[in-house]
């Protein structure tokens, strides 16, 4: 009886130091700001600051590790991004992209929390001295020395984008343990942006569609963004690139001058579309004249920086918008359909609101 | 107007109790602790890594503190300069140091500048504006309390222009949040380090502008009158106007520029002690502090994310402002 219950002792002992090992292994990883970031074995527990990876995460299956999320959520990937993820309505909300309430994010106890590459140093700092490991995703892959900055020098766009998307997913599988997934994403991703780029990919520079993209008061994208990479890669040219930088306000004399013969708008602002067909002091565009402004669809996120659906399918809805005929036999419902059911786990609705 | 044996205590009361708010900040946030296990941490600090120590020790503490300090070197600053330019309007923008500041902090944000960087940056252009103040009085060859104030609100509205010119330049989704969150002012980021940067100006200037305490009371008599009294008004205002420059060029540097407290609380503090200098500073210096202590405590407990300190005061100090102004001008008729 005594050397059962000392067999069973060491049993426990030797379970607990097991556990207690297990729990304490460590990894360490390279965040996008190039940070070296020491991070627990097994993540399960994460807080999300950061929309795009917010998006990401639920894309690889791994919404149920998250424990926390940014305020804005539902201003930033809009308020049907829930139907993914239902449990988002109740979590709690400990800061944002640019600050965090340090004690909210304490009493969450989260693991590892993801921060956008332009967080505030302080509030990475802060973070961390409180002893979470802090990972930063940019999503480009930039020159040293460039990584925190808001609007990069990138010598090659299309390099620092393709590559930094796929450095960002393996990132961010890695950390939450989904690297299948996170491969199969960008395999997906990539294949399916190839071969629908292909028809549009030798139009000279000369006979493309000249498109603005409007957001609310009169902001859009320059160069730099990956905006303009999504209308490249589509076959358009995007009339800002030329002379503004990153992401700004432009004013209607500019526009007016570009003349755009076709604009786009985010679906996160549908306002802006009726804003533009009402005003008469936009009826001279082109794009007006013709009515050539278009809404474009959920998963075509033409933002600053790229998301694996606008590459795989947003690219094509839009290419085929602008050379309908180049296109013919595609069905981009059945395309996005395909790719919800994959990643997002429901249906593609085109008026999910 | 109270008498001088009635100050001390009442002094000593207004200290005990600014202290005592402190204490209880201590034990409201969105970790929840039980005060008991508050006054077991405070009084037990250690290393290891215990996360209610470490709320205690590196969230609440350096923000209650920073929060203390900020709100005292704004009240005091106001109350010296509402003194020094015979207006009771004035607050510490006036000396265009807080648009420097906020023009140095927003430039530090575009360039992408490290936190350390950033401060100086801040700093160094809030005191350069007050040398450009002097600089534009000097060119006019008159160095009186009006020529000052204009001077002064010529250079805020010029670097305020300046910082809508960045915010214009900034990068809409990634750059201009950080600045928008900055400007509006935040105790999030504390820690030791930022008490420390500010516990030294605000000593240094406290001290010199308390020593300078009855000097002030002639100077907020007219220029002549000061004269005659035998005060060199000139360089006394130079060196209680430098005081000020720094307390606010280190306020903002920490903790982003903050509305409000300047203007509201000297009025709160003279409502209660008087005009007299010498118990208006010390006063202002408390109640600054423990307005900005509940003012902290309201931007981290009512939501889980932060609220900017900035909307909180001016939400506080607008309605506050109205109610003493109807109050003096009800008084004055009666």
């Amino acid at each position: 009886m005594a050397t059962m219950l000392i067999l069973r002792n060491i049993v426990l002992v030797l379970a607990s130091m097991f556990i207690a090992l297990n729990a304490q292994a460590d990894r360490i990883i390279t965040d996008q700001l190039g940070r070296q970031v020491t991070i627990p074995d097994h993540v399960e527990k994460v807080v999300v600051l950061q929309h795009q990876t917010l998006n990401l995460l639920v894309q690889l299956n791994a919404q149920n590790e998250i424990a926390g999320v940014m305020t804005s959520w539902k201003k930033q990937l809009g308020p049907e991004f829930s139907r993914f993820m239902p449990e988002i309505t109740s979590l709690p909300t400990p800061g944002d992209l640019t600050s965090v309430n340090i004690e909210s994010l304490l009493a969450i106890h989260p693991q590892v929390v993801f921060v956008a590459n332009y967080a505030p140093a302080e509030m990475i700092q802060q973070i961390q001295s409180a002893g979470i490991p802090v990972v930063a995703v940019s999503l480009r892959k930039d020159a040293d020395g460039q990584q925190d900055k808001m609007n990069p020098t990138m010598a090659d766009e299309e390099l620092a984008y393709n590559e930094g998307l796929k450095q960002g997913i393996r990132l961010i599988a890695d950390v939450v343990g989904r690297k299948p997934e996170g491969e199969a994403l960008i395999k997906y991703t990539f294949t399916a942006r190839e071969k629908f780029n292909a028809p549009v990919a030798n139009i000279p520079d000369t006979q493309k569609v000249r498109v603005y993209m409007a957001n609310p008061d009169l902001m859009t994208y320059g160069s730099g963004k990956y905006t303009g990479l999504m209308m490249k890669h589509a076959g358009a040219l995007n009339v800002a690139a030329a002379s503004v930088k990153g992401a700004r306000q432009v004013s209607l004399e500019q526009v007016l001058q570009w003349n755009p013969q076709v604009i786009f708008v985010q679906d996160r602002y549908p306002q802006v579309v009726t804003e533009i067909l009402n005003d008469p002091n936009w009826q001279g565009i082109d794009a007006v004249k013709n009515h050539r402004v278009w809404l474009m669809p959920e998963y075509a996120k033409a933002w600053g920086y790229p998301m694996p659906e606008a590459l795989a399918i947003g690219e094509l809805w839009m290419a085929k918008k602008l050379y309908p005929d180049a296109y013919k036999n595609v069905d981009v419902a059945a395309l996005a359909q395909d790719y919800y059911q994959n990643f997002y786990r429901v249906n593609w609705q085109p008026d999910a609101k | 107007m109270l008498s001088s044996e009635s100050f001390i205590p009442q002094q000593l009361v207004l200290i005990i109790s600014v202290l005592l708010l402190g204490v209880a900040s201590l034990c409201v946030g969105q970790y929840s602790l039980t005060l008991s296990e508050v006054l077991h941490q405070l009084t037990h600090y250690s290393d290891t890594q215990g996360i209610a120590n470490q709320v205690i020790w590196t969230v609440r503490l350096p923000r209650i503190l920073m929060a203390l300090l900020a709100g005292g070197a704004l009240g005091l600053c106001g109350a010296t300069l509402q003194g020094v330019f015979h207006n009771p309007l004035v607050d510490p923008h006036i000396i265009g140091v807080t648009s420097g500041a906020a023009f140095g902090g927003t430039l530090a944000i575009l360039l992408g500048l490290e936190p350390l960087l950033m401060m100086g940056s801040t700093f160094f252009f809030g005191l350069s504006a007050l040398i450009l103040v002097y600089a534009i009085a000097a060119l006019q060859g008159r160095e009186n309390a009006l020529v000052l104030i204009l001077s002064g609100i010529i250079l805020s509205g010029f670097f305020a222009a300046l910082v809508s010119l960045i915010q214009y330049q900034a990068d809409t989704e990634e750059v201009l949040p950080n600045i928008v969150f900055w400007l509006l002012g935040s105790f999030a980021t504390a820690n030791w380090h930022k008490v420390l940067m500010l516990t030294v100006p605000v000593i240094i200037s406290t001290a010199i502008l308390f020593q300078l305490r009855w000097r002030i009371n002639l100077l907020s008599l007219n220029d002549k009158d000061a004269k005659a009294l035998g005060v060199s008004v000139v360089p006394l205002r130079r060196s209680v106007l430098v005081c000020c420059a720094f307390l606010v060029a280190a306020q903002v540097a920490v903790s982003g520029s903050i509305a409000w407290v300047g203007l509201v609380i000297p009025h709160l503090a003279r409502l209660l002690v008087g005009v007299d200098h010498r118990r208006l500073l010390p006063t202002a210096f408390w109640m600054g502090g423990g307005f900005m202590i509940v003012v902290d405590d309201i931007a981290r407990t009512l939501m889980q994310a932060e609220i900017p300190l900035g909307i909180i005061t001016a939400l506080l100090g607008a309605p506050l402002f109205t109610f003493l102004l109807i109050h003096s001008s009800r008084r004055g008729r009666r």
